[in-house]
């Protein structure tokens, strides 16, 4: 006690400094909890095979995934199945695009609507190789019009 | 006090120790100390093979005495072949290593599960008879690794 | 961070906080820091937490494994991994840590990246199935305790035994047993046989059959003094006995004693004439007859009819006299066939039946009749201990189920106290093994009989019982056989497959018994028309290792040509009819094979050879030649289990074969068994 302030001021600037970590750390992991790793729903990013399972230059349509898989010269790329405007399947037409029995919209080769009623192009997903050298599409990012995976 | 803790202590250190609760159904699924497999493969054998090699592969089966040469006992012969050959032999018959051809081929007709099974009772049938005295009754738990 | 927060600052701000420092208590102040300290240890553990949660550390360690085997470009799985099933209200996370688990190729990797053993992930897709369907375990949890690897309290599904899970395949595969189940298999089979069924609705099994003697005309048929007995200990009369052990009170015996042997329906007994009864020559017609095929004596022979050693102080002689001349009128549904013999033969078989097996045991001495007044006590209590529900008789309803139904058994919550009393873990899967075992272990007062289960079979019936689960199962996830009406034979053939019960031992379209392993569906395609006539007069084993052996039935030879007329012309199957070369050359590239493929091992030619399968010689005369060229090709295929082997044959191989084994000559004298 005798040597009074030094030390006093020690312990004060240490407590106020591990109020001030502390807090900003628990602040942190409260905006992290706020972010769910998993939602109770189908997985988002799944494995759909290997490479050689999709013939060149071809369009497979993944029923389960509602999903297309591109296979072009440039390599791959995935085009989302579901119309935009109320969730059908929509069909694809070599050479036209997308076309939705519905209620008519039509896609053009990239997804983009070249008539409604659609207001929003297909989303087109990421694609990536996973090190067993299978393709993996995750639907959670979506991509350029002119992304395309070399396998 | 101190000594009423004490009698207390030693009364109860001296109960017997407490007998773990049995589960009961794992321990009749058990067939003597054989595992899971193990037992698969004695069903697997009984059905198969036990009409020659005998049920405890001792080549006593009903038809050993038809055969020339007759099916050895395991016990004693088991050990030369390694378990590569061992299962060349019940998936290609005994013809695959070049010998007899009275041993037939399996492979066909018993899936990997069962052919699996049936060579871990192999083992089993190789060992020695007396074996069983030395590990006792003690019984394993069913328990899965870690 | 914290030591750079101690360097004093500005100096004027440190006067300023010598300031505020001195005017705190001292207490405070410390208390302040040291709360302060803790919670910036918080925040740090729960930091460390996160990052080092199990399943992080094992998709870390996995990585590394990937990178090392497969290179370092590429994507590994990333975060929580699961699978998610809606319809089965399931969410399995296993996959989080189980990394490795759909790869083949990680089949010998260390737990918990080792890819899943066996072929089931083929016909159950893990994405379509998830993981505790099968294995049970908590599947939302993300660590190795909490996914009940082990059993966990207060988590009621732990994941199951290699054993046990097949119980978890019996929920959806209710009909037929899956491959590799062999408890489920034989749990359900010893509840067929118990007659389960007969007291307790049982999901997927109602349509079974209820086999059980028809109680009226009880008192022609059995003494008083067996009746007791049995009622006392069923096992003690039969050691293979269906019936259960109902626990009776010597009174309670006395009295449904007299109540059964009150005079019930109209049952008739035929006069007989006994003068010049030989039981010498119904011996000798009791073994030409096989009756040991199905019947056992002194535990030597079938298991599918009782044990005769001691029924002659079970039954009387007249009793005898009427059952087997016309088994049919006493018990209309019953396996016995009705044999061809005439009266003098009844009469010395049922005479030797009835002197020569009738050691008496596990019999009550008294065979004075109970006391009729207690009849009305008796019939309360066959009401009460339902045992209309197996036995018709006369005034009770057929099958009335007292049993509580079973759907839900396999979760139902039990009182742990019975067992722990006996030092047994107080799991759901021990409190039915102890109630199947002896339902008075767990209720003193149990209406439910002792089956006398040994400890095995205990087992598998609780296998059985816990498919039997609360949750329904969806609809689309549950296997199911087409429905298929059981096969009637109609006509004349009909009538003739009724009297000699022929379904007892054989099938037909799925129905019948499996004693004998010839199969009937497509009978005219295997044999020739003239052997099969010949064989149901004077049926001569061919295979001689075989101890079950087709009864001399004394079918006549007009009945003969009828039944071998429409086995060959109507139970073909024109898929294994064919041509197959048979000339010399043939014939000996056939003997070639069947030297090199060592057939001889099993099969008899000439003189020698073993004793496994058929006897070779002469077959030409038995079997068509494209029936044995579809069995050497695929044996399993129509016989699973056989003891055949697939030799992995060419067509063209298969066809020697066949030419090879038709042209062997028949053997000078057939010796008769
Ligand atoms: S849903 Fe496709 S156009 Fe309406």
């Amino acid at each position: 006690m005798s040597e009074g302030p030094p030390r006093r001021r020690v312990v004060l600037t240490l407590g106020t400094a591990g109020l001030a970590a502390g807090g900003l750390g628990l602040l942190a992991a409260l905006a992290r909890s706020v972010v769910p790793d998993v939602l109770y729903e189908a997985p988002r990013r799944f494995p759909i095979g290997r490479p050689e399972d999709y013939p060149p230059n071809s369009v497979t349509l993944l029923p389960e995934r509602r999903l297309f898989v591109f296979r072009t010269a440039e390599g791959f790329h995935a085009i989302s199945a579901i119309c935009t405007h109320l969730g059908c399947n929509v069909n694809h037409e070599e050479g036209h695009g997308f076309v939705c029995p519905c209620h008519g919209s039509t896609y053009d080769e990239d997804g983009d609507v070249t008539n409604g009623p659609a207001a929003w192009p297909l989303p087109r997903y990421a694609m990536s190789l996973s090190r067993r050298g299978e393709l993996v599409v995750d639907t959670r990012r979506t991509v350029d019009p002119d992304f395309r995976l070399r396998a | 006090m101190t000594v009423l803790f004490a009698v207390a202590l030693a009364a109860g250190c001296q109960r017997t120790p407490e007998v773990p609760p049995v589960d009961a159904v794992q321990e009749a699924f058990r067939d003597g100390e054989l595992s899971a497999r193990e037992s698969h493969g004695r069903r697997v054998f009984a059905e198969r093979c036990a009409t020659c090699h005998g049920a405890e592969g001792r080549g006593d089966g009903q038809n050993a005495y038809n055969l020339d040469p007759p099916p050895p006992d395991f016990q004693e012969s088991l050990d030369a072949l390694s378990p590569e050959d061992r299962r060349r032999v019940i998936e290609g018959g005994t013809a695959a290593l070049g010998r007899s051809a009275l041993c037939p081929p399996w492979g066909r007709s018993l899936d990997e599960l069962e052919v699996e099974a049936l060579l871990a009772y192999l083992v089993v049938t190789s060992r020695p008879s007396g074996d069983e005295e030395e590990t006792g009754p003690g019984r394993r738990r069913w328990r899965r690794p870690r | 961070m914290a030591v750079a927060a101690l360097t004093p600052a500005g100096k004027g701000q440190g006067h300023r906080r010598a300031g505020l420092a001195r005017r705190i208590p001292a207490r405070l102040l410390r208390t302040f820091a040291v709360l302060s300290v803790v919670l910036l240890a918080v925040a740090v553990a729960a930091v460390v937490q996160e990052w080092r949660a199990e399943w992080r550390q094992w998709q870390s360690r996995f990585a590394e494994g990937e990178t090392a085997v497969h290179g370092g470009d590429g994507d590994t799985e990333q975060g929580i991994q699961q699978i998610w099933l809606p319809d089965l209200d399931r969410v399995d996370r296993c996959t989080s840590c189980h990394l490795g688990i759909a790869s083949p190729e990680m089949k010998d990797a260390p737990q918990p990246f080792r890819g899943h053993s066996g072929p089931w992930l083929d016909s159950h897709r893990p994405d379509r199935f998830g993981c505790t369907a099968c294995h049970g375990g908590q599947g939302e949890a993300t660590t190795y305790r909490d996914a009940a690897h082990q059993p966990l309290p207060f988590w009621s599904e732990p994941m199951a035994s290699r054993e046990l899970m097949e119980a978890r395949c019996g929920t959806c595969h209710q009909e037929r047993n899956p491959p590799s189940t062999y408890w489920l298999a034989r749990g359900r089979a010893l509840m067929t046989d118990r007659n389960c069924v007969a007291c307790h609705e049982i999901p997927g099994r109602d349509s079974e059959e209820v086999r059980a003697p028809r109680l009226d005309g009880l008192a022609l048929k059995v003494s008083p003094a067996w009746l007791r007995g049995w009622l006392a200990d069923p096992r003690g009369y039969l050691e293979r006995s269906r019936m259960g052990d109902f626990r009776l009170r010597p009174e309670e015996i006395e009295a449904l004693a007299a109540f059964l042997l009150q005079p019930h329906g109209v049952v008739e007994a035929d006069e007989v004439d006994w003068t010049g009864a030989d039981p010498e020559r119904g011996g000798e017609i009791f073994r030409a007859s096989r009756c040991v095929t199905c019947h056992s004596v002194n535990g030597r022979g079938g298991t599918l009819a009782p044990e005769l050693a001691h029924v002659g102080a079970k039954v009387g002689r007249d009793w005898l006299y009427s059952w087997i001349r016309d088994p049919h009128r006493l018990q209309p549904d019953t396996l016995m066939p009705r044999f061809r013999f005439d009266d003098d033969q009844v009469r010395d078989l049922a005479a030797y039946i009835a002197e020569d097996l009738a050691e008496p045991k596990g019999l009550d001495a008294n065979q004075a009749d109970p006391d009729p007044d207690l009849a009305a006590e008796g019939r309360r209590i066959f009401e009460r201990r339902g045992c209309y529900s197996c036995h018709e008789l006369e005034g009770f309803p057929v099958r009335a189920r007292i049993g509580p139904k079973l759907a839900g058994e396999g979760d139902r919550i039990v009182d742990p106290a019975p067992l722990v009393a006996r030092g047994i873990e107080p799991t759901r899967p021990n409190w039915l093994f102890t109630k199947v075992s002896g339902p008075e272990r767990v209720l003193e007062t149990a209406r439910m009989p002792t089956f006398g289960f040994a400890e095995d079979e205990a087992a598998a019936v609780s296998v059985a019982l816990l498919s039997l689960r609360a949750q329904d199962v969806p609809p689309g996830r549950i296997t199911r056989d087409p429905d298929r009406p059981p096969y009637e034979p109609q006509g004349e053939f009909g009538a003739l497959v009724r009297r000699y019960r022929c379904l007892s031992c054989h099938q037909i379209a799925g129905t019948g018994g499996t004693l004998s392993t010839v199969v009937l569906d497509r009978i005219g395609s295997q044999l020739r028309r003239d052997y099969i006539e010949q064989f149901i007069q004077n049926p001569i084993a061919v295979r001689v290792g075989l101890a079950e052996r087709m009864p001399h039935l004394n079918i006549t030879a007009e009945e003969a040509a009828l039944l071998a007329g429409y086995l060959s012309t109507v139970m073909v199957d024109d898929a294994v009819e064919a041509e197959v070369p048979r000339d010399a050359a043939a014939v000996a590239r056939g003997k070639e094979l069947f030297d090199r493929h060592g057939c001889q091992a099993c099969h008899i030619v000439g003189d020698s050879g073993g004793f496994v399968g058929p006897d070779l010689n002469g077959s030409g005369q038995r079997l068509q030649p494209g029936w044995t060229v579809a069995w050497l090709l695929d044996p399993e295929r129509w016989k699973p289990g056989t003891l055949q082997p697939d030799h992995g044959l060419t067509r063209e191989e298969a066809e020697a074969l066949t030419a090879y084994t038709l042209s062997l000559p028949a053997r000078k004298a057939q010796v008769l068994p």
